[in-house]
């Protein structure tokens, strides 16, 4: 099943937002909030690991029940994680889709990656 | 100890300006009136203490002279340099920027292009039928926020403007006023309104589109649903609107950033043109990013366009997804990249990031962030807003002078810039 991802603020993620490497802020933009159903299909429970791919990338989220959204829609908060599933394609309008990326789930026992990690992956330099 | 009182907050589009802002010993202590986002802002006290310069895949400390140095040497060699960001600072230091790239025949985006851009084309479009936010206060009996969750992202949004703000034609908002919420998730601001419209994704265009055509009395062309949406909920929305004597539509990234982008925009402006045929109607897009709306401002002053300009021909050329910063990335086109105001490694997709990596890119900001992990030069500065005064614009377009909280020794972006364009221009 292929689900739509919504990326966008929240106010936990706003407020870490000057801490960017801080497990805290890796914690709160790697979390995936599903509908509970579709946790309940994929048999996952708030807190165990999903691996995200979509045609640009995949990536390790956490993920957490949230009863606002729809069935097939899921929502992460901005950051590094969802971006590096975002194509760079804008259609010709400088914006890319991100509230309307589609991405595959499944559950996994990998780790979330660090913010640092996760961005070496995509070329970030040591520090 | 002193308390600066109507002090700005420099986070989010709304400027309050009406934060009770403790001092002792020139640190922060306490902010009063602050929202979670605000306090975070005010009390964060961690930060790059001096420039770093990556040498053998390290970064190591520098000096500023040297720090400058170099970058100015990288910029001036490069044939096609990116400016990227500057919602983050003041507009003294987003006018400098400009003069700097147009020097350089360099291209100038800020993050708009990521956030509202797609709304500014849909203006250019067909008009902005807008107003002030003490409008909205003072005036307006329905508020329609459309696509944004301000409880999260403009956290006193409701409490200074709309929900909870009583104003002089609206004395007890609270009763008064009518909240309508769409989106596609049911978020915090959703649970506050009268009336929640939950939408499916991509399907913005179809509502806004059987909206109009409702205000105009063709309801009989509507399906009985619309992306999810009951044709009689849809009735009732209008009914609402029409019978209010001001209507306040906000919107936000969920038009934006959606399928059909700009489009979503100028719908929702055509239907407050509608609206606006039977009772007073406004629209106003919720810009997230502090002082983006200056940067577009300034840039429009300077260049005649509000972001994506490109002055590689020697006069101003603008082609929003030609020349924005995602789609020059995404092409390996600039070969430097000066990144200031934004965080481009926590807010670009992949494809941008893995060419940041190849390139040399400048990041003139106080705190080590995302794009720290790409720079190779980083140069931090006094935190716009708190440490430096000058001028941004509220989401409504007022422009506000912004104080001077503390005193710092960190050089400001401007003073950064102007030092950067005068080894530039020898």
């Amino acid at each position: 099943m292929k689900y739509i991802m919504l990326t966008g603020r929240s106010i936990k993620q706003g407020e870490s937002i000057e801490q960017k490497l801080s497990q805290n802020y890796s914690l709160i933009t790697s979390t995936c909030f599903m509908n509970l159903l579709d946790m309940v299909n994929l048999e996952l429970e708030d807190g165990e690991n999903i691996r995200a791919i979509s045609d640009s990338g995949s990536v390790v989220f956490h993920v957490a029940g949230d009863e606002g959204l729809k069935s097939g829609t899921v929502f992460i908060p901005y950051g590094p994680y969802c971006n590096m599933l975002i194509s760079e394609l804008t259609h010709g309008s400088g914006m890319p889709d991100f509230k309307s990326c589609e991405i595959e789930i499944g559950r996994t026992d990998e780790n979330v990656l660090s913010v640092i990690d996760l961005l070496s992956e995509a070329g970030g330099k040591e520090l | 100890m002193k308390t600066t009182a109507n002090a700005t907050c420099p986070f989010c589009g709304c400027l309050c300006d009406d934060l009770s802002v403790t001092i002792e010993d020139n640190r922060i202590i306490s902010v009063d009136n602050g929202c979670a986002l605000a306090n975070a802002k005010f009390l964060d006290d961690k930060r790059l203490q001096h420039p770093v310069i990556r040498e053998n895949n390290r970064l190591r400390e520098s000096s500023y002279e040297e720090a400058i140095e170099i970058s100015a040497d990288l910029l001036k060699n490069a044939d096609r340099p990116l400016f990227f960001g500057w919602s983050g600072t003041q507009v003294e230091a987003q006018c400098a920027g400009v003069n700097l790239c147009e020097v350089l025949g360099g291209v100038i985006d800020n993050t708009s292009s990521i956030c509202h851009g797609p709304s500014i084309l849909a203006i250019q479009e067909v008009g902005h039928p807008g107003c002030t936010l003490g409008q909205v206060k003072n005036r307006a009996d329905l508020v329609i926020y459309w696509g944004c969750n301000p409880s999260e992202s403009h956290p006193r949004h409701l409490s200074k403007y709309t929900t909870y703000a009583s104003g002089f034609f609206v004395k007890n908002a609270h009763r008064e006023r009518k909240l309508i919420v769409v989106d596609v998730r049911k978020t915090e601001s959703a649970d506050l309104a009268d009336e929640f419209v939950q939408i499916n994704p991509g399907g913005d265009y179809a509502v806004l589109s059987a909206l109009r055509a409702i205000v105009r009395g063709r309801s009989d062309f509507i399906p009985e649903t619309v992306s999810g949406v009951p044709k009689a909920q849809l009735k009732r929305i209008v009914d609402i609107c029409k019978e209010a004597k001001f209507g306040a539509i906000f919107f936000g990234l969920g038009l934006t950033m959606s399928e059909n982008k700009y489009k979503n925009v100028r719908n929702a402006i055509e239907l407050t043109r509608e609206l606006s045929r039977h009772t007073k109607f406004t629209i106003t897009p919720m810009r997230g990013h502090w002082n983006v709306y200056g940067a577009n401002e300034a840039f429009t002053w300077l260049t005649g366009y509000p972001y994506a300009v490109d002055f590689a021909r020697g006069t101003a050329y603008y082609n929003p997804g030609e020349t924005s910063a995602v789609d020059i990335l995404a092409r390996r086109e600039c070969d430097v990249m000066f990144v200031i105001g934004s965080d481009p490694g926590a807010h670009l997709p992949r494809k941008c990031l893995e060419y940041m990596s190849k390139i040399p890119v400048i990041l003139v900001d106080p705190h080590v962030n995302c794009t720290s992990v790409f720079a190779d030069v980083q140069i931090p500065v006094a935190i716009a807003g708190i440490e430096t005064s000058g001028t941004a614009y509220r989401m409504d377009g007022v422009p506000l002078m912004t104080k001077k909280l503390i005193e710092t020794d960190f050089p400001t972006d401007t003073e950064i810039i102007n030092r950067i364009h005068e080894i530039v221009v020898g």
